[in-house]
């Protein structure tokens, strides 16, 4: 197996030109339990630890570019005030060492259903930035998860970077594992409330082949929210359940070992309820995350 | 006797070590010419091997040597049952019994090269139709005759269980089953073996050097004294490394036949199908009881799986024989063959499973009466032993409820089910009886004093994490009258006294009693030696007049007047003196079991519904505590390690093939930090004389039996809900 090793992003985005089936390795967290468990054995790693663009993250034209080879422990760290719904994600994801480590690209790269990045990036509409040497796409995260594991990336191309927008209302992430750290999700949800479009985004984990939202949920709530974003009051329980089921209804799970689809569907509903409730109740309280 | 030692919350004494990194264990073995090995699987869980072609292995680069059932290992005999885990011996045919199970070890220059050779041999077999599952081999279960693992009555009864039955005014009858559970230490398994002409040396993961050095002994036909074996340190075991297994013999094999050492580090995936498991189990329960809740008869019908080369009863039933006084009783063993591996000793093999089938039905039975759970345990206490009728060595049961109680809050429990909340929790309180035989085994220690006033402890016993080394130095300072930074402690070597196994709660007292009277055996000498002196100020003196404190004799009449063991030594010239120390259990009077009771409080999100334990209370009744801190440490682990068993542990199968779904540590969950709410231990503190020397019986065990039963019955206080089923997932509470 070689190891690459390049230090610029033209010279990682060459040898992934020359190279297709490199396997690209940024905090290794996933790649390394693939190479140990023999489910891969490539021809060549493509190490982008020394890739310096994509390791740093900066505020572009209104929107966060997070460098994809920026680990969670900074996410977390760094972009808790911007980026609450994704520093939420980051927080339970495995345990110090994997954040330290693990990575937002690495996540979508990976593209699993059960990644913990992708419901809050698909509730605040982030795009996703890819390059290869023919240049450099934005591929919207709506239009990025393809199947299981897969994406819309091609074989030479790299992830560059994420872009979202910072916060503009409260935002929350709510994660059911079979234990409290340490653990794939058994589903996961995000909501991200968007007040100054009225809207609501959601995303979905665990809950479908691949990471998805609930567009008729989000539809119903920016209903219910239209007349009180500029004078906000408690909502009725009834919606919030209505929300709930919306969300449960847009989940396709699966039964697996750590879960059924049963269940996968009916926890959704309940963490689609209480975060919504939650977000709106600090909307109520004026913590909305302020946008920079 | 001075009280230097025993009890002390001393830091353990190789904390550093392994924290640093510094630690050695057996994996950290490296021997000149050390070649390494890995082992081939079977991917199917029935049948035969029609054909194992290893040629692409044996070009493999690096490649040392292959082999298989084709190379007709020679084995002496089949060590002795229970310590060796199968009747059919690796490689002795094509059978095969379970998926994982070896049939092939490669070995190579380097671990990759193994691991690549290993994956090039290809397998074909004549897939024979499996026995996949316990559910399924549940029609076909049998009572085992006596013999190898069988060494308990299968079949127990008391009075006249069925009229006590009939005649009973309340009645409550239940099934519980407790689901396949793995140890999952973190180290793995590991042999090296090194070959001497016929002298065979083995550095393994092994938590009873002794024991095993035997049974590898009988497998070459050597002399045991031509066999060694050394266990550094373990990395966790739970049962795991109480047996050898296949793979121990297998490296002994291929050193042999290669002429060089080889190493084996058992891959993540072999721990769950190749070193045992706790087997699942069925538990039929029915308990007739008065009004007043007094037990008048129990009947305790209990299966297991086990595997097609071992026959391993699990000793369910003894939780209902042992623990209450109860008049008749009718128990029940059936053993159940499914194409899975060989289920082995885990955490508390036996209590585990059964005292959560016995502590739940009692929990039904106090609901039935209206009464107080803990109300109903006492009323039914046994004050000597319900089968033998012998009296206990020391109990101090009624003790633990009441401290428990008291410690707990348990009076804030109410009898309603499911009228507790706050918010979106439902809450619920919980408790249970823990209750286990205290073994011994024969073991032997010597203690040195040398002439720089230091101690040397040589026993062949071994730490598997749980503090042994720290509480053996304790207990010779403490007999000796020194202080414990003054001791040092070997262990885990055939070239030492023979110690006592690491499992069954045994090192404790066992050991530790022989520790004790090695070290009395060398203050013994050493006063002897002084008041025999012309040069000592204690010459003259009755040995009895004489006492010992931070290594320095005195007169006790006069403790001015005295001399250090060093300053003894070295003017007599003895260097070192040594006391050695044989204990061996008499045939007793008493019975002998340690005691605990369990509170515990879960908190319930109602929608999702999730149990989190978030306050447990152990009181425990184990003799004298030889050191508060690891004795903590220790029972708080086992407690936690037995709320994943009642929570989220279980090895899920393959319902067609049998296969283990998710081998892996991805998938089998232990509790994290994350999992666990306040634990807190207390203990009674109080020594059983009548039990050993020492007066300490083991703790190992008893602090995780019965913890599942109280979680199981806080959830239905919490809920109403009674899961009778293992692991108490969302799912079964939905
Ligand atoms: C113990 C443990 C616990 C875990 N817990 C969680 C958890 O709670 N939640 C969760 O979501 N995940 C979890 N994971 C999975 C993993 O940590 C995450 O998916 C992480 O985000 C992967 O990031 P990485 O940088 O380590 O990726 P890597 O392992 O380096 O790469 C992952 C994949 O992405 C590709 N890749 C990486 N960077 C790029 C790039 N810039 N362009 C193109 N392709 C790229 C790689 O080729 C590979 O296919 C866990 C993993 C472990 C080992």
């Amino acid at each position: 197996m070689d190891f690459i090793r390049p230090t610029s992003l033209a010279e990682a985005l060459r040898a992934k030109a020359e190279v297709p089936e490199a396997v690209p390795i940024a905090g290794g967290t996933d790649v390394m339990v693939e190479l140990n468990f023999d489910r891969r054995r490539p021809p060549a790693l493509l190490d982008l630890n020394a890739v310096g663009e994509i390791a740093k993250w900066s505020e572009v034209d209104g929107r966060i570019r997070l460098g994809a080879a920026v680990p969670y422990v900074r996410v977390i760290d760094e972009l808790g005030d911007r980026l609450p719904g994704l520093a939420m994600a980051a927080r339970t994801v495995g345990s110090p060492q994997i954040r330290n480590r693990g990575t937002v690209g690495g996540n979508l790269a990976a593209a699993s259903p059960a990644g913990d990045s992708h419901p809050p990036l698909l509730a605040s509409d982030a795009v996703v930035e890819v390059a290869s040497v023919r240049g450099t796409r934005t591929i919207p995260i709506t239009e990025f998860y393809l199947g299981v594991k897969r994406s819309a990336l091609e074989p030479d191309e790299l992830i560059t970077a994420v872009l979202l927008p910072p916060a503009d209302g409260p935002q929350q992430f709510s994660k059911v594992g079979t234990r409290n750290a340490m653990v794939i999700a058994v589903c996961s949800f995000a909501v991200a409330l968007h007040p100054a479009s009225g809207t609501v985004g959601t995303g979905l984990g665990s809950a479908a082949p691949t990471p998805r939202r609930a567009p008729e949920a989000e539809d119903y709530i920016a209903g219910e929210l239209s007349a009180l974003w500029q004078s906000p009051a408690p909502l009725a329980d009834s919606v919030l359940r209505r929300f709930g089921e919306l969300v449960g209804a847009a989940a396709q799970p699966i039964d697996d070992v750590r879960g059924s689809a049963a269940y996968r569907r009916h926890a959704l509903a309940v963490l689609a309820r209480r975060t919504l409730g939650w977000a709106w109740h600090d909307y109520c309280e004026g913590r909305v995350t302020a946008c920079a | 006797m001075s009280e230097q030692g025993i009890g002390a919350a001393l830091t353990r004494v190789e904390a550093r070590d392994k924290v640093t990194g510094a630690a050695r264990y057996t994996a950290d073995v490296v021997l000149p010419g050390m070649a390494y090995a890995a082992l081939v699987s079977s991917q199917v869980s029935a049948g035969r091997l029609r054909s194992l072609d290893v040629s692409a292995a044996k070009a493999a680069p690096g490649v040392l040597g292959v082999f298989s059932h084709l190379d007709r290992p020679t084995w002496h005999r089949v060590p002795a049952i229970p310590y060796f885990g199968e009747t059919r011996m690796p490689f002795s045919d094509d059978r095969i019994h379970h998926a994982g199970q070896h049939i092939a070890i490669v070995v190579a220059s380097t671990r990759q090269q193994a691991a690549h050779a290993a994956a090039l041999v290809k397998a074909e077999y004549e897939a024979g139709k499996p026995v996949p599952t316990l559910e399924k081999a549940l029609p076909s279960a049998y009572v085992a005759a006596q013999g190898n693992y069988v060494n308990f009555p299968q079949e127990t009864v008391r009075g006249t269980p069925e009229e006590a039955l009939a005649g009973s005014p309340v009645r409550v009858k239940a099934e519980y089953r407790t689901a396949l559970i793995s140890h999952a230490p973190i180290e793995p398994s590991v042999t090296t073996a090194t070959w001497e002409g016929d002298e065979l040396t083995l550095y393994d993961t092994s938590q009873a050097v002794v024991v095993h050095r035997g049974l590898v002994a009988t497998a070459f036909g050597l002399p045991e004294d031509k066999v060694r074996l050394v266990c550094p340190l373990i990395g966790g075991a739970f049962g795991a490394k109480t047996h050898v297994w296949g793979h121990t013999l297998l490296v002994a094999l291929a050193a042999r036949r290669l002429g060089r050492p080889v190493q084996v580090v058992i891959t993540r995936k072999q721990m769950f199908t190749t070193t045992g498991h706790q087997p699942p189990t069925v538990q039929r329960i029915e308990i007739g009881a008065e009004r007043d809740g007094r037990l008048r008869v129990i009947t305790h019908d209990s299966t297991n799986s086990t595997s097609f080369v071992a026959e391993r009863p699990e000793n369910t039933v003894l939780s209902s024989v042992a623990t209450y006084a109860v008049p008749n009783l009718r128990t029940r063993v059936r053993l159940a063959r499914m194409n899975f591996g060989t289920p082995t000793a885990m955490r508390t093999p036996g209590d585990g499973p059964g005292s959560f089938a016995l502590e739940c039905a009692l929990d039904e039975l106090a609901h039935e009466l209206g009464a107080d759970p803990v109300e109903l345990r006492r009323r039914n206490h046994a004050d000597v032993h319900p089968q033998s009728g012998k009296p206990w060595s020391g109990k101090n049961l009624l003790e633990c409820y009441r401290i428990g109680a008291e410690r707990f809050g348990w009076h804030r429990r109410d009898r309603r089910p499911g009228t507790r909340r706050e918010g979106n929790d439902l809450i619920g309180y919980g408790m249970a009886t823990a209750r286990r035989v205290e073994h011994h085994r024969a073991a032997e220690s010597t203690v040195d004093i040398r002439t720089d006033g230091g101690v040397v402890v040589r026993t062949a016993t071994q730490d598997i994490g749980g503090g042994t080394l720290t509480t053996m130095i304790q207990v010779a300072a403490d007999a000796l009258g020194v202080a414990p930074d003054k001791v040092t402690i070997t262990v885990g070597d055939t070239d030492l006294p023979p110690g006592a196994p690491t499992f069954g709660s045994i090192t404790s007292g066992s050991n530790g009693s022989a520790v004790r009277l090695a070290a009395q055996d060398a203050r013994g000498a050493a006063i002897r030696l002084a008041v025999g002196d012309k040069g000592s100020p204690l010459h003259g003196l009755a040995e009895d007049a004489v006492d010992v404190r931070d290594g320095r004799l005195f007169a006790k009449a006069d403790p001015r007047r005295g001399e250090t063991y060093a300053v003894l030594l070295t003017r007599n010239r003895v260097n070192p003196l040594r006391g050695n120390g044989k204990y061996s259990p008499a045939e007793s009077q008493y019975e002998t079991s340690t005691f605990g009771a369990h509170f515990t409080e879960v908190r319930i999100d109602r929608d999702l519904p999730r149990v989190r334990v978030v306050r447990h209370l152990a009181v425990i009744d184990c003799g004298i505590v030889l050191n508060t801190k690891t004795a903590r440490n220790q029972a708080q682990g086992g407690i936690i390690g037995s709320i994943g068993v009642a929570l989220m542990e279980e090895l899920r199968q393959d319902p067609v093939s049998g296969r283990a779904l998710a081998p892996a540590l991805t998938d089998y969950h232990v509790p994290v930090n994350a999992d666990i709410g306040q634990i807190d231990v207390h203990f009674v503190n109080k020594p059983d004389h009548n039990s050993n020397p020492l007066g300490a019986k083991g703790l190992g065990e008893i602090c995780s039996i019965g913890v599942s039963a109280a979680v199981a019955n806080a959830v239905f206080n919490a809920t109403g809900r009674r899961i009778r089923d293992l692991p108490i997932t969302p799912r079964r509470l939905l």
